[in-house]
């Protein structure tokens, strides 16, 4: 009840003041004296609806009669609840009483209740159903994998690697502590003088190996040019250093290193390659001073190195040879070469047959140049082209050739069927009546036929000739019977059991590209097969029995297709391919047999994770999901009251 | 005179180095290599015959309980140690290497209903018919100490199974209803009822860990989410179903173990019908544990037996029994896939091999090619008559095979009566129900 009922029934207590039989509105007041005064009661009244305004929850209050039941789907307790009594409804017949109607109402709570349980089970069934169906494509894919290894996710390996171990290891005892800090404060002074000392050792050795290498040059001129050189880096530090304590004796001694260079530039090693004598060499020709200068220079020259010019004549002399050689050995050799090339059998024939193919190649395309300058763009289209109808006229001629030795076999066969065996030849001729196809060509069946027609029917022969006609024009290409004969000739053929070939050339004999072995050899090896077991459609000409049927092998054949597959040749196609390394590579061999599933030994195989798929796993824990569904817990609670 | 000589190439069969592989000059021609099929199919049916003599399957049988074996639960972290519950309360926990009792715990009074080891390994569950629920340390006692539960939470009704969540502190035991308990707390976090009957068995899911089933005692297969605290649904079987497994690599499949000798794969979004329908056994199956690899499982049944099943095939692949095997009640596939540990009526628990002619063992390269090798041939040739016959022929004990006799002629006198049943009645008006339709009775959502 609200509070503005409250206020309203107070007004209407006010108004209605004369009013003697009021509606009883509290139960508490049930038990009130009619037989009180007016103002009594009403003030009565007044108290009790202030009262009610304040403590709603007493006029709620549920007097037990009865043990109390608990409410549950299949208890439905009668305790009295808070409802109005109205005196229509106690005049009313007893059959629709108040308290029926409470129990009506109480059921129906409960099936409501029941309803609503039922629809959050469905829509947490539909909740789940949906967070298991992404793992649809990962476990389809995990079923149709040609190999699962397992552990699935790559897994840390149990035992940490060595580095880790001591990166990570710490010194504890006080003992351990002080050989640490021995270790490693005087790290780095031992290792500078270590590498110091390291560093002198390999100078050391390299200047005793240069030494040693050295000591064993004989040359006289080196062993000069070493100690000129070593003299000259001695000046050079000894010039440094006056530089550094006396300046004058340095400017001095400069001085003196200048004139022994001058004497050296005038000496005539520089006579040609100097600065000088080059300008000169060029400026010779123009200039008649300069041609001067360079001709004083060579007589001053030749007549210094006098004694020497003997030796650089016998140099020049050989030099000019050797030119001249230079000059015509090449083109002699050349020639030479050619020559040896010609003459070499090989090399000729070669050459002989490219000029063969060069000629041959040249020839058409020199006779047909001025017709295929017109046409250049298609000339190439139209020769195969060419080449393609050239085939397809001599695939034609072998045909029609074919065909001619067919005629002529088929003819004879008959001949001799006929001389054979008269009643089959009836049935034959019988079937060829019915084709009724090149009886001019075949004299032979032609007579078979016109006798058995004689027999049976000679009448309307002549009718039907028109007819016969039209239908043996229909019929030309084809002629049934004889592809009849010819394949049951060939089932027989093919049914017959074959002679085995042992034979193994080069055994015993000489083996190689076109030879065979002696017959000697092959009447010794060749072993000829039993025959077999007459024909089951040996006196049946019309019926070709096949006998490919084996009963010995159909027991250890597989009868029913398996399962997934659809038609025999797959299930021929798996089993003919071979597995083994007998026929396989060897890679072939391991990819062709790898397992379905491999596991490795003692390693433990966990359940499948959403992280190992990729998949995001709810962040959230399953405890803090309940945790934080304090309404539904507090529900099973007070089920379980 | 010209003299021929031989000349080759030392690079075509000099070997660089020594560890590099000799070089075996081979031709494939296979003109040189005839009759590919009836050789490999000769060396199928040798390697099947092999498979058949080299089966011995059984390891090790470990003593020492003093009554039924009730319960087995495996070590997540360690795969040497197996701990067991018997019916006069006790827990024992093995080790498989060396094939001992490593400790033993007076834990309940009454029989240890159910099991379960914490997913680090470090302490495991017990509950017991004295209404208790005891959690102890995987360690033993320390010198001087009493063997002592960690805590011990008494409840109001006995707990028949337990299962410990896959990744966090929260348990779940069964009884009259499932309850999910913190490790932490006295009282159930959440309890998760529907309708009023004695619940087996109750298990995690081990991918979506929030999921749990549970079998009760009027038949049906409850599953439950942990988060929303709401039953999912529910179906009704035939029988009652003694427990359910989890397939640990396909998040909505489950294996029932039912009273009925069968068992049924459910995918757990569409339970009207069942994925598989599984039978083999003779006599109410007891327990089923699924291989970690989810390929297989292994049921234990009343019918002193146990089977393994592939979970794609309806019959089973293998049957393991001994003469002094009584009905197994418990079984479990070790975490590597190797083996299989059953416990029986008869105070033991057999480690068996999951494979039965597999060698033990280190494999030097050749031999596991060969092993790869037998076995790609097994499987091509698996379709042929006398290969398929060796390969299914088992040795069973004569009253598995009467009664597989026996409960064959029933069965086809049913099928023929449904039959003829059909076939004399209006055509439409009997229904034909499938094989593995008929046993379920309905679904409630």
């Amino acid at each position: 009840m609200n509070a503005n009922q409250v206020v309203e029934s107070l007004l209407a207590l006010s108004q209605q003041e004369e009013l003697v039989d009021l509606p009883k509105d509290h139960p508490l007041s049930e038990s009130e004296d009619e037989g009180d005064s007016d103002g009594e009661r009403k003030h009565q009244k007044l108290l009790e609806a202030i009262h009610s305004l304040y403590d709603k929850n007493r006029q709620k209050l549920i007097e037990r009669s009865e043990a109390g039941l608990k409410v549950s789907e299949f208890n439905v307790s009668s305790k009295g609840s808070g409802e109005k009594l109205v005196l229509a409804d106690l005049l009313e017949p007893v059959e629709t009483s108040s308290f029926l109607a409470t129990v009506k109402k109480q059921l129906n709570r409960v099936k409501s209740k029941k309803v609503i349980e039922q629809i959050h089970r469905e829509v947490a069934f539909s909740e789940t159903s949906q967070i298991l169906s992404r793992w649809d494509p990962f476990i389809l894919k995990n079923r149709q994998a040609e190999q699962l290894a397992f552990p699935l996710g790559k897994e840390q390996p149990a035992i940490a690697p060595i580095e880790h171990v001591l990166s990570g290891w710490k010194a504890r005892t006080p003992l351990e502590q002080e050989i640490f800090t021995l270790l490693h404060k005087n790290k780095q002074p031992a290792k500078m003088h270590r590498a110091e000392l390291q560093r002198a050792w390999a100078l050391q050795s390299y200047y005793e190996a240069k030494a040693q290498r050295e000591k064993k040059i004989k040359n006289k001129k080196y062993h000069k040019e070493v100690i000129k050189k070593g003299k000259a880096k001695k000046a050079l530090k000894d010039f440094e250093q006056l530089q550094k304590v006396n300046p004058t004796a340095a400017l001095e001694e400069l001085e003196k290193i200048e004139n022994a260079r001058m004497i050296e530039r005038m000496s005539l090693k520089y006579q040609s390659s100097g600065k000088w004598a080059k300008s000169k060499a060029i400026m010779a020709k123009y200039d008649l001073e300069a041609h001067q200068a360079m001709q004083e220079q060579l007589a001053k020259n030749k007549e210094l190195t006098e004694k020497l010019q003997v030796a650089f004549e016998s140099e020049e002399e050989e030099g000019g040879t050797k030119d001249v050689e230079e000059l015509f050995v090449p083109e002699v050799v050349n020639e030479v070469q050619k020559n040896v090339d010609g003459l070499n059998p090989w090399m000729l024939r070669s050459y002989t047959s490219n000029t063969k193919e060069v000629a041959t190649q040249e020839d058409p395309e020199q006779l047909p140049e001025p017709a295929a300058h017109k046409v250049s763009g298609s000339e190439r289209e139209e020769r195969p082209v060419a080449e393609e109808e050239n085939l397809l006229r001599g695939f034609e001629e072998r045909r029609s050739l074919r065909k001619r030795s067919e005629l002529n076999q088929d003819v004879e066969p008959a001949d001799s069927q006929k001389t054979k065996d008269s009643s089959s030849q009836a049935v034959l001729s019988e079937l060829r009546a019915l084709t009724n196809s090149e009886t001019e060509e075949k004299p032979s069946v032609q007579e078979a036929k016109s006798k058995f027609r004689g027999d049976c029917s000679p009448g309307p022969e002549r009718g039907t000739c028109p007819r016969r006609g039209i239908i043996k024009e229909a019929f030309a290409g084809d002629d049934v019977i004889r592809d009849f004969l010819k394949e049951k000739k060939e089932a027989v053929e093919a049914s017959k059991p074959k002679d085995v070939d042992l034979i193994l050339p080069g055994w015993g004999e000489w083996g190689g590209v076109g030879l065979k072995p002696s017959a000697k050899k092959r009447r010794r090896f060749l072993i000829k097969a039993p025959e077999g077991p007459p024909r089951k459609d040996k006196n049946l000409p019309n019926v070709i029995i096949s006998e490919k049927r084996n009963i010995h092998a159909a027991a250890h054949q597989v009868r029913v297709l398996p399962y997934p597959l659809t038609h025999h040749q797959q299930f021929e196609r798996t089993i003919q391919t071979p597995v083994g390394s007998t026929w396989n590579t060897q890679r072939a061999f391991h990819k062709l047999t790898t397992l379905k599933v491999i596991t490795k030994p003692g390693r433990i195989i966990k359940p499948i994770k959403a992280e190992d798929v990729g998949y995001q796993s709810s962040s959230r824990s399953d405890l803090s999901a309940i945790q934080r569904n304090p309404k539904q817990i507090t529900r099973h609670k007070k089920q379980l009251k | 005179m010209k003299v021929k000589m031989l000349s080759r190439n030392p690079d075509n069969y000099v070997r660089e180095t020594k560890f590099d592989l000799q070089r075996v000059p081979r031709n494939y021609d296979p003109a040189l290599h005839p009759f590919e099929v009836p050789r490999e199919y000769v060396r199928a049916l040798n390697a099947t015959k092999l498979e058949r003599v080299f089966a011995k399957p059984f390891l090790a049988s470990l003593d020492g309980h003093r009554d039924g074996v009730n319960c087995l639960a495996k070590h997540p972290k360690n795969l040497a140690t197996v701990l067991s519950g018997a019916c006069d309360g006790e827990v024992r926990i093995w080790n498989l290497t060396q094939r001992k009792c490593i400790r033993t715990i007076q834990a309940h009074e009454g029989f240890v209903r159910g099991i379960c080891t914490r997913f680090c390994g470090t302490s495991f569950f017990t509950v017991g018919d004295d209404k208790t629920v005891k959690q102890w340390k995987m360690d033993g006692p320390g010198y001087g100490e009493e063997e002592e539960p960690l805590h011990t939470i008494l409840g109001k009704t006995v707990y028949t199974g337990i299962d410990h969540h896959w990744k966090e502190a929260v348990f779940a035991t069964c009884g009259q209803q499932v309850d999910i308990w913190d490790e932490q707390r006295t009282n159930p976090i959440c309890s998760m009822t529907w309708g009023f009957d004695s619940i087996s068995s109750v298990k995690f899911n081990p991918i979506e860990t929030f999921l749990l089933g549970s079998c009760a005692s009027d038949r049906n297969i409850v599953l439950y989410d942990m988060r929303q605290a709401t039953p999912l649904k529910k179906v009704i079987l035939d029988m009652r179903t003694n427990t359910i497994c989890w397939n640990p690599m396909e998040a909505f499949i489950f294996t029932a173990a039912n009273e009925d000798y069968n068992l049924y794969t459910f995918d757990m979004r569409a339970l009207d019908t069942p994925v598989m329908v599984h039978m083999d056994h003779v006599s109410a199956v007891l327990d089923v544990d699924y291989s970690p690899t989810g390929k297989e499982f292994v049921s234990a049944s009343f019918d002193k037996s146990i089977r393994i099943f592939p979970v794609d095939k309806s019959r089973s692949r293998e049957v393991y029994h001994t003469k002094r095997m009584q009905h197994v009640i418990c079984v479990k596939w070790t975490s590597d896939s190797k083996y299989i540990m059953c416990g029986s009526d008869e105070m033991n628990i057999r480690l068996w091999k999951a494979n039965a002619s597999e060698k033990l063992g280190v494999l030097t390269s050749r031999e596991k090619a060969a092993k790869d090798y037998n076995q790609k041939l097994k499987e091509k040739f698996q379709h042929h008559p006398h290969i398929k016959r060796i390969a299914r022929h088992r040795h069973l004990p004569k009253s598995i095979y009467s009664q597989i006799q026996e409960q064959r002629i029933m069965k086809e006198a049913r099928r023929r009566k449904e039959v003829n049943r059909i076939k004399h009645s209006k055509p439409g008006s009997v229904p034909v129900v499938s094989e593995k339709k008929k046993h379920i009775v309905a679904v409630v959502k």
